[in-house]
């Protein structure tokens, strides 16, 4: 495998290209403009569907300020100005889904950064092939399987009869829990499935990134005497520090936008637990799908771009001023 | 990883090998146990699991759940068909468009990388939503329940493109420069010289492209009616099978449907499994690959 800091080095070399021949100008600039034209042709098929199915799409957001009947279409819906965002504010809904989408996200952030990097503090310091080798394949391997495959094997583990720590609790400790009834545990079961299917995957990149550094160090802070978690602490986790403080700046910037597969398929759609599973996509597709509230769910897709379109500035901004560069 | 490990570095102490072993262990058994228990749900008799849970080794074994799946396997099959259509299609449109534009993209002298980068990026940071794209599929487009909007919707994935602009700018400029001296095409550097030579690249972001559109359900949940990928099939088993015991417990529409015996778990365990086979075989041939892009497309995000 490639290190890192040789893919770095190489790449900062592309972006200096050595200079071009002594040619004409003229000539130069024909040359250019020929290249220009076969690049865009190259890029036209994805500029063309791009366009069609993400730029054409933002018209329908007119919707949000109207009272949308599908039989009367997109110009001759009424106007509502503002009142479906005022709506949203004014009921709970709007309170219930941010404060959902923000603890399902927080809470993954959190864990899943504490056990991703302790699993690739720990993976690093093995030197047995094998081990290193089924250990890498066993943990990322969660993260193949689909959201619905996820859903059913929370299901065998929590289901009503069925379920392997339901009937555990009933039959050892007389407990009875219905657990798709009850909103409170899925906050937890969210992110612990959320962790389990991620995590692994996340361990395995931060290995990667340290296999990549300089050994040197770790030499010369074992003659020195550093045990072994003391090189993870002084040498390793500083390696990483920087793809952990980028990474977590990102997530901030999609903290109101929550995968909807998974939540959709974790907790199974169970009308019950909306209280503590309903976030935005979830609601959106409801909206579309079952009951068909075209302008408010609209209305809800639009506060969360907006609000993801200004956090992604900004936080692109902080990540220039902490790492120096740009993230795109 | 090339480094040879130094005598001292696999020598633990007992702390540090419960530790650092232990931790990994568990995780792994973590990871493990819920598919044993799937597995095992699956072999189970569905009267004792209901009675007494599913637990790691299979209840009154039984093959049961599987002749229930493999004895009308028409649906499952067309299922199978749908995915493999549109993931094999679609894959190749993605991964087509997608380094077509990151080959553009990482030419320095290529006068629209801004504006088209611009352009990329824009649609990830904002989006119509679920809503407005359900309307202009159906309405505008006519995509609706078509295998196109499984096909199309995904593809041109920005990430990818970034993952291979990275792996296209890592390559020698002075490769570029000779044949842009010869006044080679800009196609032909593309497809004849710069492609072949990250075809690893390559081979990540189909991987990855494959990975994406086998386990995409809400696609399809959203715009189409009557074609079922199999992400989605178990889905649509599951709430079939919860529709029925509703309908038993509670009568449906006048119907007396209290002898009528319900296909239970086990079979949607079963039916769990069937689907995720490939992905598996997928997972154990193409690992490699996977965690080999992955880094190399953190460096140049």
């Amino acid at each position: 495998m490639e290190t890192l800091t040789e893919k770095a080095v190489q790449s900062d070399a592309a972006e200096f290209p050595a200079a071009l021949p002594v040619q004409t100008k003229k000539k130069r600039n024909g040359v250019q403009k020929s290249e220009d034209r076969q690049l865009l042709l190259l890029c036209l098929p994805a500029l063309i569907k791009v366009f069609l199915f993400s730029y054409l799409p933002l018209i329908g957001l007119v919707m949000a300020f109207q009272f949308y009947i599908p039989r009367r279409g997109l110009f001759g819906s009424t106007w509502m100005g503002f009142a479906n965002f005022d709506y949203l504010l004014k009921s709970s809904i709007a309170s219930r889904l941010i404060t959902n989408a923000i603890a399902i996200n927080l809470l993954g952030i959190v864990f899943g950064t504490v056990f991703s990097l302790l699993l690739g503090l720990f993976l690093f310091e093995i030197t047995n092939k094998l081990f290193l080798k089924i250990s890498q394949t066993v943990i990322i391997f969660p993260y193949f399987v689909s959201w619905p495959l996820v859903g059913v094997l929370v299901s065998a583990f929590l289901g009503e009869d069925t379920g392997m720590l339901t009937s555990v609790l009933h039959s050892m400790f007389g407990v009875d829990v219905d657990f798709y009834a009850q909103p409170k545990y899925w906050w937890g079961i969210i992110t612990i499935a959320n962790v389990w299917k991620t995590a692994g995957l996340s361990a395995v990149v931060y290995y990667a990134i340290l296999t990549g550094t300089d050994k040197s160090t770790y030499e010369a802070a074992a003659i020195d005497g550093a045990g072994r978690f003391k090189q993870m602490w002084y040498l390793s986790l500083p390696a990483l520090k920087m793809m952990i403080i980028l990474n977590i700046i990102m997530s901030s910037a999609n903290i109101l936008k929550v995968d909807f597969n998974m939540v959709y398929f974790v907790s199974n759609n169970a009308a019950a637990l909306y209280p503590k599973t309903d976030v935005i996509e979830t609601y959106m597709f409801r909206a579309l799908r079952t009951e068909g509230d075209y302008s408010i769910g609209t209305a809800t897709g639009l506060v969360q771009g907006v609000v993801g379109l200004v956090l992604t500035i900004i936080t692109n901004k902080v990540c220039q001023k902490v790492s120096h560069e740009s993230l795109y | 990883m090339k480094n040879k490990p130094k005598a001292y570095e696999s020598i633990y102490t007992p702390f540090e090998s419960i530790v650092l072993f232990g931790t990994i262990i568990v995780f792994m058994l973590l990871v493990l146990i819920p598919f044993v228990t799937l597995i095992s749900g699956s072999l189970s008799n569905s009267d004792a699991i209901t009675d007494y849970g599913v637990r790691l080794w299979p209840r009154k074994f039984t093959l049961d759940a599987y002749r229930v799946v493999f004895m009308y396997p028409e649906e499952m099959l067309i299922s199978y068909g749908v995915s493999i259509l549109v993931t094999v299609v679609g894959t190749i449109i993605n991964v087509l468009l997608c380094s077509m534009v990151a080959f553009a993209l990482s030419r320095s002298y290529f006068r629209y990388r801004k504006a088209i980068t611009v352009y990329l990026m824009f649609t990830v940071m904002f989006n119509a939503g679920f809503i407005p794209q359900y309307i202009l599929y159906r309405n505008y487009l006519m995509l609706y329940d078509t295998y196109w909007v499984l096909i199309l919707s995904p593809a041109v994935m920005v990430g990818h493109i970034i993952m291979l602009r990275a792996f296209y700018s890592a390559l020698p400029e002075e490769l570029y420069e000779s044949v842009r001296l010869e006044g080679a095409n800009q196609f032909v550097v593309f497809s004849k010289i710069a492609t072949p030579l990250i075809l690893p690249g390559i081979a990540t972001i189909t991987f990855y492209s494959v990975l994406t559109y086998w386990n995409d359900p809400s696609t399809a949940m959203l715009y189409t009616e009557d074609i079922v990928p199999v992400a989605l099939y178990l889905t649509r088993i599951t709430n079939y099978i919860e529709f029925l015991k509703y309908a038993q417990e509670n009568g449906f529409a006048g119907l007396d449907m209290s002898d009528y015996k319900i296909p239970e778990a086990t079979v949607v365990y079963a039916i769990a499994l069937a689907t995720t086979a490939p992905m598996l075989c997928l997972f154990a041939a193409f690992q490699r690959y996977f965690v080999r892009g992955l880094t190399s497309g953190s460096v140049k995000g």
